[in-house]
């Protein structure tokens, strides 16, 4: 699943390992995540997402499981 | 910790008295060995634990490895898919030794089953739990 995660770690400076350690991952997971590797689990994309300040959606593109009339 | 660190004193002694008393059998030798084995691995967490308990951070690390979710995700796969091939590779050797040995035959037929039994119990044990 894409995501923002790598582009929101750069803009705000932050380390994969740091970002894993807010998050209490490992640094693979968080490498796995942004090379589009492995789906987080809910829990992990809301802990994500919360340390960003936003929402889940906005960290993750759900896109790809909608058709053309945007449903699921 | 300390049941480790007892087992890894304990057991092999045990198993080296027994080895020695009974004389060098293969069953002796085989238990010894299996023994020693476990103990080798059983020490190799103790110290790591022993270590990790020094430090705050150690731990924190330590902690994430044993719950991390991808790492978690990678062992059920990991799971999964050995006992299926080891499965498979059984009820393979099952079928050449019907044709060589009707002891190893009868041996991995309940290998087989035993597998099979255990993949069935656990699947019905997870879709009730889950």
């Amino acid at each position: 699943m894409k995501s923002k995660i790598a582009q929101l770690r750069k803009q705000r400076r932050i380390s994969q390992e740091e970002l894993a350690n807010a998050v209490g991952v490992t640094r693979q997971t968080i490498t796995s995540l942004e090379v589009e590797k492995y789906t987080a689990s809910l829990i992990l994309a809301y802990k994500i997402a919360k340390y960003f300040g936003m929402t889940i959606e906005e960290v993750f593109d759900f896109s790809e499981m909608e058709d053309s009339n945007g449903k699921l | 910790m300390i049941i480790g660190s007892v087992y890894c004193c304990l057991v092999p002694l045990l198993a080296i008295v027994l080895h020695f008393s009974v004389g060098e059998t293969l069953s002796s030798g085989f238990t010894l060995g299996m023994v020693t084995g476990i103990a080798a691995v059983v020490l190799f967490f103790v110290i790591q634990y022993a270590h990790a308990l020094r430090s705050e951070e150690k731990i924190r690390k330590l902690y994430i490895a044993e719950t991390d979710e991808r790492n978690q995700y990678i062992q059920n796969r990991c799971a999964c898919s050995s006992i299926l091939i080891i499965l498979a590779a059984i009820a393979l050797a099952t079928l050449v030794a019907s044709y060589f040995d009707r002891t190893v035959f009868y041996t991995l037929l309940t290998a087989t089953y035993c597998i099979a039994l255990i993949i069935g119990s656990c699947k019905l044990y997870y879709r009730k739990k889950l």
